[in-house]
């Protein structure tokens, strides 16, 4: 390694204590999780919590809920925790049910009750049915009604024969014959008794022929008289039976229709359908006769009336409920939500009646709250407009998939809508939501309020006792064994840890949940335990790194076989290890990377390879480009950057994203120009800004930990380590493995704040500041590549000077004016 | 069709297309306790029905309410339709109450057809719809030859059996009334009919005691009718209002002097829409 001297010292390793921060057990004062109360509610969700107070209370229109935030930090807990709290303090809403509409069946109608009245009103409904099938019947048996028919079927019967009996005498008294034919009757004269025939009528005298013509034509009026009679004869008789019929009926079926009215006498709405019930079982009061048995042998029983038009179809009650209703549809495709009407087939068609109309998850929530999942319901086909829609109109309009696409032509169900008062809750993630409020101008309208959970909450001690407490909670909730003081410590550690940053905790429960989930398996599995203990947790995060390690374990055994070539010793020029993260399926883990420069003389272009095989996302070509710019203005400030460079990841096929490799590249850049060789027991991470300044970046443990374990397999050396952004260092908490190694001096982990300081690191060469005159000190890092790039200019300047000469002579030629060279 | 066995009663039921329903022949079936009765079911076309399209003078009113000529072809079509109806209606009813049975057209004079038919038969059913009998001229005659035969029994069925309340013997004497219960009270416990026994005629002073005995002759028989009355006069008058009053399902005359009497008959007929039995034995 060539320079001035040996810079590294000067730029110190981390301590161990600063590569993992312990959770004091002194902070957790309790023997094991079973002595903390139970936490109700989240941690650290201030904001988020207040929102949802605000959005709850709040009873303005369109001040609806949209709950953003990771999956599996307990949204769906917390929102129905404090719902529960706030339906606590409020009474129940109203019952509704659906009736017939006696004008017009495809309305049904929508009334609306207090809790609990719909269910009394059903039941009502069902005895005054059950009632009448008694008392009618009854009515229709009594001697009243026997002998009215009676009287009624006589006195027509009485008028029917009288009249014939009349004709019949009248017809004899003029020697005609009446007589029945099939259809009718008939008429014809006679003569003796006996049928005057055709020839012994012409044999008659002239005025004996008009005469018997006339008496035929008499008979005949009087004949067709009777006829025409007849139907209206019919027709008074069926009037008479039926006004006897409804008479008697409504005696009997009077009083007891009176008696339910008198129980709802508030509600005018119902006191106007019972008026109308009365009346149609006054039109059918048959149809509560005993019916007569269908021989079985009739090939097609006809529709035998029914009498479940009287029913009520409790569509929503609330009987018993102590407050407004929390739904949770987990489902919400349109039917679930509106509700539906069925269908069930008669004699070859589809048919349905009001009592078919089911409630949708609104119809459920109404008065209350309605908690969807955003995903869910923006995947179901029409959900989304059908719940906008709904709310907006402020009403549950009920429509089948068919209506609402049009593609139904055929008579359904039109009833009555429903008037909405629901809050409801939309739990999504936050890209849902920005999507949601960019594209959708309805959602702002409608979803006014945004809750906004944290991923992560601050690790101060009150948030880790707090964080120990909602442990034990979840422990205790789900029958797992309570929690010692070293395995709450631990987990909350693996709280850190998982969330790639010391000082802040994640909130996302679902996965510490799984950990004491699993600790409590392995303690239980092993021995007959009481407690998790640190050592069920230390299992529970090892084995489902192992399930999930294979990957990783493929890709270490690629490079110690040396298929993936990376380098842990020597030192090589153009060359040094970039770390990268690939995540998958919940796991990710550190990978180095080879990455490599090649340089010649130029004019200024950085090829980045992975952007040019379209390998390379946008900001990894943006880091490409701010790294580009820093070259520049730090070594070129003055002349032409006249060299052409190219960066490549090599044995990358897939694809590399971020700039957390901007540093790497920009070392092994500056290796390349100045010829400068890159220790290769180093891998560096961190990405760059324009002035040479090194910044954070994400995956930091996991990129440490990646390198450590290459080095590991091959053997660690003492002088292996990374490099790693100094803002970094507080999202440091690395495997026990890597603490160990260092803390025995065979493995480093450095902080770097700016290019220079990788560069020192990387080279051995001390980088080397601008003196007064503004000139690197000559045999520094930056002195050898700024001296490189003048050398690079001038031999570009020297290369370029006959092509400019020849321009200037063909310029003159043609008496333009031209330039000269410099 | 059923041939019937060689010695069951006969019954005979005259078959109008408005009268034969089911009921009839359900009635007809308990006529001849214990035995199970051949129905022989008899359908007459009016001879003179037959002339009338003979004759260009002759004009036919339908119900429907146009008028026309009678034609022949078409007069005999309807005829003959209306002949395989009313035999189907009874062939099947008869069959579903597993009566043996036989069925025959006849054209011709009414009373002549029907009264060649009705010798050594059990009984006559007349199950023809009041509307047709009112303007039947061949009624009344046939009425009065069959009063005057000695046809044990004629059943006027009519749908008063089916809406009508009880049944009601009305007889004279004990020994007869208790001959017509012995085929009341089985009809009256297949039909779930309150029975009532009317004893009409007797002296003032010794109604009560008529009465007495009656009810101790039937307890004898296992027969508790759920009324007795004491009628003051057999006349017409008493028996039709009697009659009218109790509006039963069906009406026993069990009396040859009150079966013999065509008036009294006609006019119960008239007056009452019971079903009316008229046993002469």
């Amino acid at each position: 390694m060539a320079g001035d001297g040996d810079r590294r010292g000067a730029l110190r390793p981390l301590a161990p204590a600063q590569l993992y921060a312990a959770c004091p057990q002194e902070l957790l004062d309790f023997a094991t999780t079973a002595e903390l109360p139970d936490l109700d509610g989240a941690v650290g969700q201030e904001r988020a919590l207040a929102a949802l107070d605000f959005g709850v209370h709040m009873q303005s229109h369109g001040y609806n809920l949209f709950v953003l935030g990771p999956s599996g930090s307990q949204r769906h807990r917390t929102v129905s925790e404090f719902l529960r709290r706030q339906a606590a303090t409020a009474a129940a809403p109203a019952d509704w049910c659906y009736l017939n509409n006696f004008d017009d069946e495809r309305k049904p109608l929508a009334i609306r009750l207090p809790a609990g009245r719909g269910t009394q009103l059903r039941r009502d409904m069902a005895q005054l049915v059950e009632e009448l099938r008694g008392a009618i019947p009854t009515a229709f048996e009594g001697d009243q009604h026997r002998n009215g028919i009676a009287e009624i079927n006589q006195e027509f019967e009485d008028r029917f024969r009288a009249a014939m009996e009349e004709l019949q005498q009248e017809a004899h008294g003029q020697d005609l014959s009446l007589v029945s034919t099939p259809h009718g009757f008939a008429i014809a004269p006679t003569s003796r008794g006996e049928l005057l025939s055709d020839e012994d009528f012409e044999r008659l005298p002239e005025e004996e022929k008009r005469h018997r013509t006339a008496a035929m034509e008499q008979m005949s009026a009087k004949l067709r008289e009777h006829i025409e009679r007849l139907p209206g004869w019919h027709k008074e008789r069926r009037d008479r039976i039926k006004a006897l019929q409804r008479e008697l009926v409504s005696l009997a079926a009077g009083q007891l229709i009176e008696q339910v009215k008198s129980r709802y006498l508030e509600f005018p709405l119902l006191i106007a359908y019972l008026d109308k019930l009365r009346e149609n079982v006054l039109e059918n009061a048959r149809d509560f006769l005993p019916r007569e048995e269908v021989p079985p042998w009739l090939p097609v029983t006809a529709a035998q009336p029914s009498l479940s038009r009287y029913e009520v179809n409790l569509l929503v009650g609330h009987a018993g409920d102590e407050g407004p209703p929390i739904v949770h549809e987990s489902n919400p495709s349109v039917q679930n939500l509106l509700g539906r009407v069925e269908h069930h087939a008669q004699f070859g068609a589809l048919v349905t009646n009001f009592t078919m109309i089911l409630p949708g998850a609104l119809h459920r929530a109404n008065g209350g709250y309605l908690v969807l999942d955003a995903d869910r319901l923006l995947m179901e086909p029409l959900a989304w407009p059908a719940l906008k829609r709904a709310l907006a109109a402020r009403e549950i309009r009920i429509e089948s998939l068919g209506q609402l696409l049009s593609l139904v032509s055929t008579v359904s169900l039109e009833p009555q809508t429903i008037p909405l008062d629901v809050k409801v809750i939309l739990i999504g993630e936050r890209m849902i939501y920005y999507l949601l409020s960019q594209y959708d101008p309805e959602f702002s309208q409608l979803f006014r309020v945004a809750a906004d959970f944290e991923n992560r909450i601050e690790r101060s001690p009150q948030n880790v006792r707090l964080y120990a407490r909602l442990l034990g909670t979840l422990a205790r909730r789900e029958g797992l064994l309570p929690l010692t003081r070293a395995a709450a410590a631990r987990t909350v550690e693996h709280g850190a840890r998982l969330l790639g940053d010391a000082g802040k905790l994640t909130t996302r429960l679902r996965d510490v949940a799984d950990v004491i989930r699993e600790a409590d398996f392995w303690a239980r599995k092993d021995a007959a335990a009481t407690v998790i203990d640190v050592t069920d947790i230390e299992k529970a995060i090892d084995s489902r790194t192992g399930r999930l390690d294979r990957m990783r374990a493929e890709i270490q055994e690629e490079i110690r076989r040396g298929t993936l070539l990376i380098d842990t010793e020597g030192a090589r020029t153009g060359q040094v290890n970039g770390l990268s993260v690939l995540g998958l399926g919940g796991f990710s883990f550190g990978q180095p990377s080879r990455i490599t420069a090649s340089v010649r003389m130029g004019d200024g272009t950085i090829v980045d390879i992975e952007r040019e095989t379209e390998l390379g996302g946008a900001i990894h070509a943006k880091g490409v480009l701010i790294l580009s710019s820093y070259l520049k203005s730090r070594y070129a400030p003055d002349t032409p950057l006249s060299v052409s460079a190219s960066l490549v990841f090599e044995q990358s096929y897939g694809g590399v994203e971020g700039d957390s490799a901007s540093v790497a590249e920009t070392c092994a850049l500056l290796s390349a120009i100045a010829g400068l060789p890159i220790n290769q027991a180093l891998a560096v991470t961190g990405s760059v800004n324009q002035h040479g300044r090194v910044q954070a970046v994400g995956g930091v443990n996991e990129k440490i930990e990646g390198f450590f374990d290459v080095c590991r397999a091959r053997g660690l050396t003492g002088g292996q380590g990374v490099l790693i952004p100094a803002d970094n260092v507080q999202h440091l908490m690395l495997r026990r493995e890597v603490i160990g190694a260092v803390e025995a001096g065979l493995f480093q982990v450095y902080p770097v704040s700016t290019v220079d300081e990788a560069l020192e690191l990387l080279t051995g060469v001390v980088a080397g500041e601008r003196d007064g005159l503004g000139r690197f000190p000559e045999g520094s890092a930056n002195g050898r590549i700024e001296a490189q790039l003048r050398r690079l200019a001038e031999l570009r300047r020297r290369f370029d000077m006959p092509a400019r000469n020849r321009r200037a002579r063909g310029r003159s030629r043609n008496g333009e004016p031209g330039g000269s060279d410099t | 069709m059923n041939a019937g066995s060689p010695g069951r009663p006969r019954v005979v039921v005259a078959l109008d297309p408005g009268g034969s329903g089911e009921f009839t022949l359900d009635l007809a079936r308990h006529l001849a306790p214990p035995a199970v009765p051949e129905l022989f079911g008899l359908l007459v076309e009016n001879a003179r029905l037959i002339e009338l399209a003979g004759s260009t003078l002759a004009r036919e009113f339908l119900l429907t309410g146009g008028e026309r000529q009678i034609e022949a072809g078409r007069l005999d079509r309807q005829l003959r339709a209306r002949a395989a109806r009313v035999r189907a209606e009874f062939e099947a009813a008869a069959t579903r109450l597993g009566l043996p049975h036989t069925f025959q057209t006849a054209r011709g004079e009414p009373a002549a057809e029907l009264l060649s038919r009705v010798a050594g038969a059990e009984a006559l059913v007349l199950s023809i719809a009041d509307e047709v009998r009112a303007v039947s001229e061949w009624y009344g005659e046939v009425l009065r030859h069959l009063l005057a035969s000695t046809l044990p029994m004629i059943l006027f069925a009519r749908k008063g059996w089916l809406s009508g309340h009880g049944i009601t013997v009305i007889g004279e004497d004990i020994a007869r009334i208790r001959s017509a219960l012995q085929l009341a009270a089985p009809l009256a416990r297949y039909s779930r009919s309150p029975l009532s026994v009317a004893l009409a005629g007797a002296a003032a002073a010794q109604r009560e005691r008529h009465v007495e005995e009656l009810g101790d002759a039937l307890t004898m028989l296992g027969i508790v009718p759920d009324e007795l009355i004491a009628l003051r006069s057999a006349e017409a008058s008493a028996v039709v209002a009697t009659a009218r009053a109790r509006r039963a399902r069906l009406l026993i005359l069990a009396s040859p002097a009150m079966t013999r009497d065509a008036d009294l008959l006609e006019a119960l007929v008239r007056s009452v829409p019971s079903a009316l039995l008229a046993m002469r034995r």
